[in-house]
């Protein structure tokens, strides 16, 4: 059915793609495999027809669907042509509600005004649109009131509704899926594969992006391999095994990072009692955990059972109630950059939204907070108050964190929206430690990364806790790296905190802990 | 009480303080000022309306609605030198009008596109623009290259239009219909009903696919693209539909005053409409048609009563014209400024990419 003939894909000097040519059928479900930077979102961009992709010189090479040669300059054609795509970065609008995102641009009408006036001037009949978003969502076995607003939900009930908007559409031909488990947990996902291998059934061909190759191999029937811009190779998905996935998609082989846990006794950096976190679709009920000095803690729960909203709460992104003491200091009622003062950080799983001042260079964002709440980087020739930045030293500074995190880009200067989810990732976190904070929470610091950064990142982080002691939060839904670094595991159950379990003990414990059942200690 | 106040829009709680205050002031008598807010509201309603689309759409206010009242008053000026009786000269007006107001509106759009992020300053340019070439046009281009039918408008010189035209066979020509009278109060219930209709079709197209689609480029303008909508076209869409009501709006402006001021009736519509949409609790970013209409009452009300309640209070009725334009700019600049604080950085994000894009 789609049929990508030697697609050349060049951004100024750079090669994105070269001679990438693939196939896919009807029913057909293929995976697309690849490194961060490898091309994928490229190849995808071109598929979809991606305005980036004209603005930036077009492609050469030949894309055929049903036999036909397709040369898209705007997704509103590729979805003409019964295209279909499932955003990574979400294509939903917030403020509307769910129905509304389910069915846009394909609203229901009432069938006398739609044969009275031209369609786009006809009234939008709410209650069946409700009906036919709720039957979408049925579909998905998601039950959910279409009547709020998406942006209330949590993230993984709008990656639901992300796909629901897709699969309502009765000309779907081919559906592109970049990265959809990546905020799913377990149950989540397989609710998902199921779904999708119906939709293939029914004879829609699918193309399935993904990091986590467990579940490539799951569900695809082929699939393909990308390097550097370059298809290495492609495969039915029953031949293949992980290791030799990983093999082709990296050149040099990726160390898993691990170490021993430790048992610290130091006296807690941070408690809270009854802790309260009012944010939508992750609540916390009354939350008591302790955090000791020097440790590096993993929260692990179901996505809604509040362990995104640890982090967000303690840093007063979102209103709390309840106690809560920083260093035996009792800090319930204090702002943002108070609580950045008394050396607290923390990244927010959305990373672009909330974490990167995505116009602004690499340089500028390494050092934003440590510049404006740590005074640190002021130019020493002009008076403090003034707070004149002192670029040299800021470059200097952004060079050897780019050297010492391997961010790759073009230079400190490039910006920060330019370059790959991983990378980003990486200057997050640089921006955190610039600021070398007593206490750093992260929010699913993997999420959406490949594994040759993954592993780096998880480096990152035992560095810095071995060298300069910085105590650690981890909040995330894998498991495994959770395991492999953390000292100690809390587990979060209907907000409210379940078990604390040892990061050797057995995963079916971990497993039966988080669905809530009772756990011995 | 407290989701109440939470609601209420605090340039709208001022408005009706003040005007308030300025009523009890003035001592005019009330059915004096329900009459003169009735005639406004009539005067001005549907030109306040041809603001709501944009502003929907995620272009802020659109301050080129002088172009549609432009484009009524070359129609005006065409009916009034072919010399065509009432009802017929209306047919004409509203049929050049509204050809001429699809036209521009259509470039003011292309316009936009091209200035995403600035839509506000770009479409106050365009209407100063449009205004000086439509007074070299009439002022030079009338008796020169245009050869005008009827005499009596132009100037002794022969050419260029009169700066007043009297439109004798137009004026009042729908006030009149349906006149109900209250006591002392005079309702053109006709008319009502005409700037009543036209708030209920601006609703209904909010309501309809398009509305919803121009919602969506409002909210999210970079990402609708994805979704299949072409959020160029629909942004063109929404600035055709505000200069064709705000044509309309003006020929119902004009008829109401039955002169017409060629060179400057159209200057400060654009002003006084968005003061007033603001004023009934729109901001930039949002705004409804409850807003307009709760909007040109309190803004009118205002307006009427300010200059005698200067007089009362200073002696100097001056000092209350003063106050009308004080009025009017006062409100655009606080609405802009509670706008932009309760706007997130969500919102400015969002704006910054526009503007890259």
């Amino acid at each position: 059915m789609l049929e990508l003939r030697n697609i050349n894909k060049r951004f100024g000097p750079e090669t994105a793609l070269e001679s990438v040519s693939m196939e896919i059928g009807a029913g057909e479900i293929h995976g697309l495999v690849g490194l961060n930077g490898s091309g994928k979102s490229t190849l995808l961009n071109i598929l979809f027809g991606s305005t980036t992709i004209q603005e930036t010189g077009g492609y050469d090479g030949t894309y055929l669907l049903d036999g036909r040669v397709r040369r898209f300059s705007s997704p509103c054609q590729a979805i003409r042509c019964g295209i279909g795509m499932v955003h990574q970065e979400f294509a939903l609008i917030p403020e509307m509600t769910v129905a509304e995102n389910i069915l846009i641009s394909r609203e229901k009408g009432y069938p006398f005004i739609d044969a009275l006036f031209p369609r786009q001037f006809s009234l939008v009949d709410r209650t069946s649109s409700a009906m036919a978003a709720r039957q979408t969502l049925h579909r998905l076995n998601l039950d959910l009131d279409p009547d709020q607003t998406t942006g209330r939900l949590s993230m993984n009930v709008r990656q639901f509704i992300e796909i629901a908007r897709e699969i309502s559409r009765d000309d779907l031909r081919l559906l592109l899926l970049d990265e959809p488990t990546a905020i799913l947990n377990t149950a989540d996902t397989d609710q998902l594969l199921t779904t999708l291998r119906s939709l293939a059934d029914k004879g829609i061909a699918i193309l399935f992006v993904s990091h986590r190759l467990q579940e490539i191999l799951q569900l695809c029937d082929r699939l393909t391999v990308l390097r550097e811009g370059r298809v290495v190779s492609c495969c039915a998905a029953r031949d293949s095994s992980i290791d030799t996935v990983t093999r082709l998609m990296v050149r040099e082989s990726v160390v898993k990072v691990s170490r021993t846990q430790r048992h610290t006794d130091s006296p807690p950096i941070l408690s809270v009692r009854d802790f309260r976190v009012r944010m939508a679709g992750e609540e916390l009920h009354g939350l008591d955990l302790d955090v000791h000095r020097n440790e590096i803690l993993g929260i692990i729960s179901l996505s809604g059972h509040g362990k995104l909203a640890f982090g967000a709460g303690v840093i007063g992104q979102v209103p709390f109630c309840g106690r809560l003491r920083l260093a035996g200091e009792d800090c319930s009622s204090s702002p943002c950059a108070a609580m950045i003062r008394k050396g607290l950080f923390f990244l927010s799983e959305e990373r672009s939204q909330l974490g990167l001042l995505l116009q602004h260079t690499i340089m500028d964002n390494i050092v934003f907070a440590a510049l404006h709440h740590n005074k640190r980087f002021h130019h020493p020739h002009w008076p403090h108050w003034l707070q004149v930045p002192d670029q040299k030293a800021i470059r200097r500074h952004a060079e050897h964190c780019i050297a010492e995190y391997d961010i790759r880009c073009t230079g400190p200067l490039q910006s920060v929206g330019n370059l790959s989810g991983g990378n980003q990732q990486k200057v997050r976190i640089a921006h955190a430690l610039t600021l070398s904070p007593q206490l750093l929470i992260v929010n699913e610091p993997t999420r959406g990364i490949d594994i040759a950064a993954k592993e780096r990142i998880l480096n990152l982080f035992l560095d810095v806790n071995h060298s300069e002691g910085t105590t650690i939060v981890i909040a995330s839904s894998e498991l495994d790296e959770l395991k492999r670094i953390c000292d100690r595991i809390a587990v979060l159950y209907r907000g409210r905190l379940h078990a604390i379990l040892d990061p050797a003990a057995d995963d079916l414990l971990f497993t039966q802990a988080i669905s809530g059942e009772p756990v011995l200690q | 009480m407290e989701s109440l106040a939470r609601r209420c829009n605090p340039v709208t709680l001022l408005f009706a303080v003040l005007s308030l205050a300025a009523l009890s002031v003035s001592g005019m008598r009330p059915a004096f000022v329900c009459n003169e807010i009735i005639t406004r509201f009539i005067r001005d309603g549907v030109m306040v309306l041809a603001l709501i689309i944009p502003v929907t759409a995620g272009m802020g206010l659109n301050f080129a609605i002088v172009v549609g009242a432009i484009c009524a008053q070359v129609g005006l000026v065409l009916a009034v030198d072919y010399q065509l009786p009432g009802a017929e000269s209306l047919l004409l007006i509203a049929a050049v009008g509204v050809t001429l107001s699809v036209i521009l509106g259509y470039f003011i759009g292309v316009c936009l596109n091209r200035a995403r992020g600035r839509e506000m300053i770009t479409t106050i340019l365009i209407g100063f623009l449009a205004t000086s070439i439509y007074q070299l046009v009439f002022m030079v281009g009338y008796g020169t290259i245009i050869t005008p039918h009827n005499t009596e408008m132009m100037l002794s010189r022969g050419t260029g239009i009169r700066n007043m035209v009297d439109l004798q066979h137009f004026r009042n020509l729908l006030d009149s219909i349906w006149l109900v009278h209250l006591g002392e109060i005079e309702i053109p219930l006709f008319m009502f009903l005409v700037v009543c209709g036209m708030a209920a079709t601006v609703k209904y197209i909010l309501h309809t696919r398009l509305g919803k689609h121009f919602a969506a480029v409002g909210f999210r303008g970079d990402r609708v693209e994805l979704l299949g909508l072409d959020s160029s076209r629909i942004r063109i869409m929404a600035i055709v539909l505000s200069t064709v009501i705000a044509c309309l709006g003006h020929i119902i402006f004009i008829q109401n005053i039955g002169m017409l001021n060629v060179y400057t009736a159209h200057l400060n519509t654009d002003i006084f409409s968005c003061a007033a949409l603001l004023a009934g609790g729109a901001t930039v970013s949002e705004a409804r048609v409850r807003h307009a209409l709760i909007g040109i009452v309190l803004f009118h009300t205002l307006f009427v009563v300010s200059p005698q309640a200067g007089q009362n209070l200073f002696g100097n009725p001056a000092l209350g014209e003063y106050f009308r334009s004080f009025v009017a700019y006062g409100t655009i600049a606080v609405a802009l400024v509670c706008n932009l604080q309760r706007r997130g950085a969500d919102g400015i994000l969002n704006r910054q990419k526009d503007r890259d894009r």
